[in-house]
């Protein structure tokens, strides 16, 4: 049911964005940050889901929250002159990888137990 | 759990649509302005852009300035030729006016020489006319619209049945014009006895003379060519 929902959300993103304008330049920083955040809130919710810690407000909280106070911070960074959009893409990067680890630890624990078993079934099988 | 799980569903197909069409947005968004416009550029991008083109500029400006100064060396010497052309034009037009290349008009006489029954004009009496006209300053003169020059002739042909003037042949009434100092011509015309009219008409012949402010005497209308004669280096 999930899968079906990504997948049918993936094709009509990309209809969607194939066929909608294009920004201007100025303002594709500010949304290339929010796509970062966005992703990043993303995979932190599949690694929470894993963890069975999911939680739908949190995910939606942090999705819409993490990119637009991306965008303030860009934007503030751009008047004060700091490039503050670089720490951001650098923290959601990290946390990106962190929870990436996460999931791939999960599935590596979860392949390892699998050959462990069928090794202990093979064991007793031969006795 | 089954009501749960619908809307997990209906919430992630949203997101999944916002992200994918805004990365697809942003996507499109760089691939477009990745091509070199001032638009995509960054500051420092247009910084070093415009000091290219100030560079450009100073340049382009000198170039300018150099051929502003040669256009202006050309006009000058375009001017300079200019004036001795003009000069030379001048000189030409006073040296065609002195050989009688011209129309001219001026002060001057036209005396008026009538042939009759008792006495007709030849050929050496026209001669000494224009010879006596000549010493009185005449600074053109012509008989019968023949304009007087340098290499004009005036001959008797068929013993004095014809007059030749400049090789045409001209009949009575002869209409002697010649522009010069009117004084000095009448002066020397109308001398005592000696003078050309008072001596003619003593001996009978036919003429008037008139003073006029504007008479107009016409250009040698044939060319002139020298053959023999060279200038001598």
């Amino acid at each position: 049911m999930i899968f079906i929902a990504i997948i049918l959300g993936c094709v009509i993103g990309l209809v969607l964005g194939n066929f909608a304008p294009i920004i201007s330049y100025t303002y594709s920083s500010y949304l290339a940050i929010a796509i970062v955040a966005a992703l990043d809130s993303v995979f932190g919710g599949v690694a929470s889901s894993l963890n069975k810690k999911f939680d739908m407000g949190i995910f939606i909280s942090g999705f819409f929250g993490n990119a637009i106070l991306a965008i303030l911070l860009a934007y503030l960074g751009q008047r004060l002159n700091v490039d503050i959009y670089l720490v951001a893409i650098f923290v959601f990067v990290s946390r990106m990888f962190n929870n990436l680890a996460i999931i791939r630890r999960y599935y590596l624990d979860k392949f390892r137990k699998r050959k462990i078993k069928e090794a202990e079934m093979a064991e007793n099988n031969t006795k | 759990m089954k009501k749960g799980k619908i809307t997990i569903s209906i919430v992630v197909f949203f997101i999944t649509v916002m992200l994918v069409s805004s990365m697809f947005i942003q996507f499109r968004t760089v691939e477009k302005t990745n091509s070199m416009g001032i638009d995509s550029m960054r500051e420092n991008e247009l910084r070093q852009e415009i000091v290219s083109w100030k560079n450009k500029y100073n340049e382009i400006d000198e170039k300018l300035q150099s051929n502003n100064q040669k256009i202006e060396e050309y006009t000058n010497t375009i001017q300079n030729n200019q004036q001795a052309s003009e000069l030379i034009d001048n000189e030409l037009k006073e040296y065609n006016m002195l050989v009688g290349k011209t129309n001219v008009t001026g002060d001057g006489v036209v005396l008026k020489l009538i042939d009759t029954l008792e006495q007709s004009f030849s050929a050496s009496n026209l001669v000494y006319l224009v010879n006596e006209l000549k010493y009185a300053g005449a600074e053109a003169i012509s008989i019968n619209n023949q304009r007087i020059i340098n290499s004009t002739d005036i001959v008797s042909i068929n013993n004095n049945q014809y007059i030749l003037v400049n090789g045409e042949r001209i009949v009575s009434p002869y209409e002697v014009k010649a522009i010069g100092n009117k004084d000095e011509l009448d002066k020397i015309l109308n001398f005592e006895n000696d003078g050309f009219v008072p001596y003619y008409r003593s001996k009978g012949y036919t003429l008037d003379i008139n003073f006029q402010s504007n008479v107009k005497i016409p250009s040698y209308d044939k060319e002139i060519i020298l053959k023999y004669i060279k200038e001598e280096e």
